[in-house]
C-alpha cells in the first residue's frame, strides 16, 4: 500500500476553515486520526493508488462520532482529503463537509514514528 | 405554629413558578447558545442532549392547558431549522393526544383536584365548567366565542372544528392546544383514531412549511 508507514500533520475542520491540529497515520492497510481516536473512532481501513505523480486514497472511519468518509490525494508531500462526516439521530441526520490539510510528518515515512498511543498495538493487545 | 395549607399550597405554587422560570431562563439560554453553536463532530452530543430538553419542555408545556408550547416549538425550528421539524411535529401530535387521553380517562374531577393543587386555576376551572355540562355543551362551551352562525357549523363538523380551533391563533384564551385535546378527551364526543387523524392533520401546515422550505 503506497501510503503505509506515512504520518501526515496538519489541521481538520470544516471545508476551507479547518482548525483543528490533527495526525492522519497510516499502516497495515488501516489508517486513523489521533483527533478522531480522541473522540472514540477506531481505525478504519483504506486503500490507495499511485496515479503518475501522486497517491490518491479512499477511507472510512466508524465509530460512536458517526461515519467519516476519507478521499484524499498526496501531492509532493502534502496531503489535501475532503471528510464527508454523517451523524444519524433517529430524529435527523447530519450531513457535513469537512476537510484534512497536512503535510508528510519529518518528511519521511518511517513508521517508528508513530506515538506508543498507537490504536492498532492498542487493538491487538 | 403549624403553618396553614393555604399558606403550604401558596409556597408550592411560587416554587413551581420559580422553578418554571428558572428553566425557562435556562432553556432560552441554551436556545441562544444553540443559535451560535456550528454543529460539529465535537459539539453534537452536546447539541443532541439540549434537543432532547427541549424536547420534553415543549412536549410537556403543550401538553398543560393555558401553558404556551408552540411557541417552543416554533423556536426550535427558527434555531435548528426545518431538519428539526419531523421532531416538533411528532411531539406536538404526541402531546395533544396525551391530553386528550387525560381528558378521557381521567374523571374530570380528579382533574380539577389535581389542577388545583398545583395552582393552575383556569385549567382546573375549564375542567370544572366542562364536567358541569352534557358532552354537546361541552364543545358548545369552546365555540363560545365564535359568531352564532359559524359556532352552529363548527358543531356540526367537530372534527373540522377541532382542526380550525387549534390553527386559531390566541387559542390560548381557551387553554390553547392542550386545553382543547383535554376538553376533546372530556366531551367524549371524539373517537381516538378520528382524533388522532385529526390532530396530525392540523398540527402539520407549519413544520411541514419549514421542512419543504428548508
Amino acid at each position: 500500500m503506497p501510503l503505509d508507514g506515512m504520518v501526515f500533520v496538519g489541521q481538520m475542520g470544516e471545508a476551507g476553515k479547518s482548525d483543528i491540529a490533527d495526525e492522519l497515520h497510516f499502516r497495515d492497510g488501516k489508517f486513523w486520526s489521533t483527533f478522531c481516536v480522541s473522540y472514540g473512532l477506531p481505525p478504519g481501513s483504506y486503500t490507495a493508488q499511485r496515479i503518475d505523480d501522486h497517491i490518491v486514497f479512499q477511507g472510512v472511519l466508524t465509530g460512536k462520532p458517526g461515519e467519516f468518509v476519507y478521499e484524499g490525494k498526496v501531492v509532493g508531500g502534502k496531503l489535501d482529503a475532503q471528510v464527508n462526516w454523517t451523524k444519524s439521530r433517529w430524529y435527523w441526520t447530519i450531513e457535513r463537509e469537512l476537510e484534512f490539510v497536512g503535510g508528510l510528518k519529518g518528511g519521511n515515512s518511517d513508521s517508528s514514528e508513530i506515538s506508543q498511543t498507537d490504536p492498532l498495538i492498542a487493538e491487538t493487545e | 405554629m403549624m403553618p396553614s395549607s393555604v399558606t403550604l399550597r401558596r409556597v408550592t405554587v411560587i416554587l413551581v413558578y420559580a422553578f418554571v422560570l428558572v428553566a425557562g431562563w435556562y432553556l432560552g439560554g441554551f436556545l441562544m447558545e444553540l443559535s451560535n453553536i456550528e454543529i460539529r463532530p465535537i459539539t453534537e452530543p452536546a447539541v443532541h442532549k439540549i434537543i432532547m430538553a427541549s424536547t420534553a419542555v415543549f412536549a410537556a408545556a403543550s401538553a398543560i392547558p393555558f401553558v404556551p408550547g408552540a411557541e417552543i416549538g416554533l423556536g426550535m425550528i427558527f434555531v435548528l431549522g426545518g431538519r428539526i421539524a419531523p421532531l416538533v411535529y411528532a411531539s406536538m401530535v404526541v402531546a395533544l393526544t396525551v391530553s386528550f387521553l387525560v381528558g378521557l380517562l381521567v374523571p374530570a374531577r380528579i382533574l380539577a383536584a389535581f389542577f388545583n393543587s398545583v395552582g393552575l386555576s383556569k385549567a382546573r376551572d375549564l375542567v370544572t365548567k366542562l364536567d358541569r355540562c352534557d358532552p354537546e355543551k361541552r364543545m358548545e362551551l369552546l365555540f363560545a366565542n365564535a359568531p352564532g352562525p359559524v359556532s352552529r357549523l363548527l358543531l356540526k363538523h367537530r372534527y373540522i372544528a377541532l382542526m380550525a380551533l387549534i390553527n386559531t391563533p390566541g387559542n390560548s384564551l381557551i387553554g390553547g392546544g392542550g386545553g382543547i385535546a383535554l376538553a376533546a378527551g372530556l366531551s367524549r364526543l371524539f373517537t381516538l383514531p378520528r382524533f388522532l387523524a385529526a390532530i396530525a392533520l392540523a398540527v402539520a401546515p407549519v413544520p411541514l412549511t419549514y421542512y419543504l422550505i428548508s
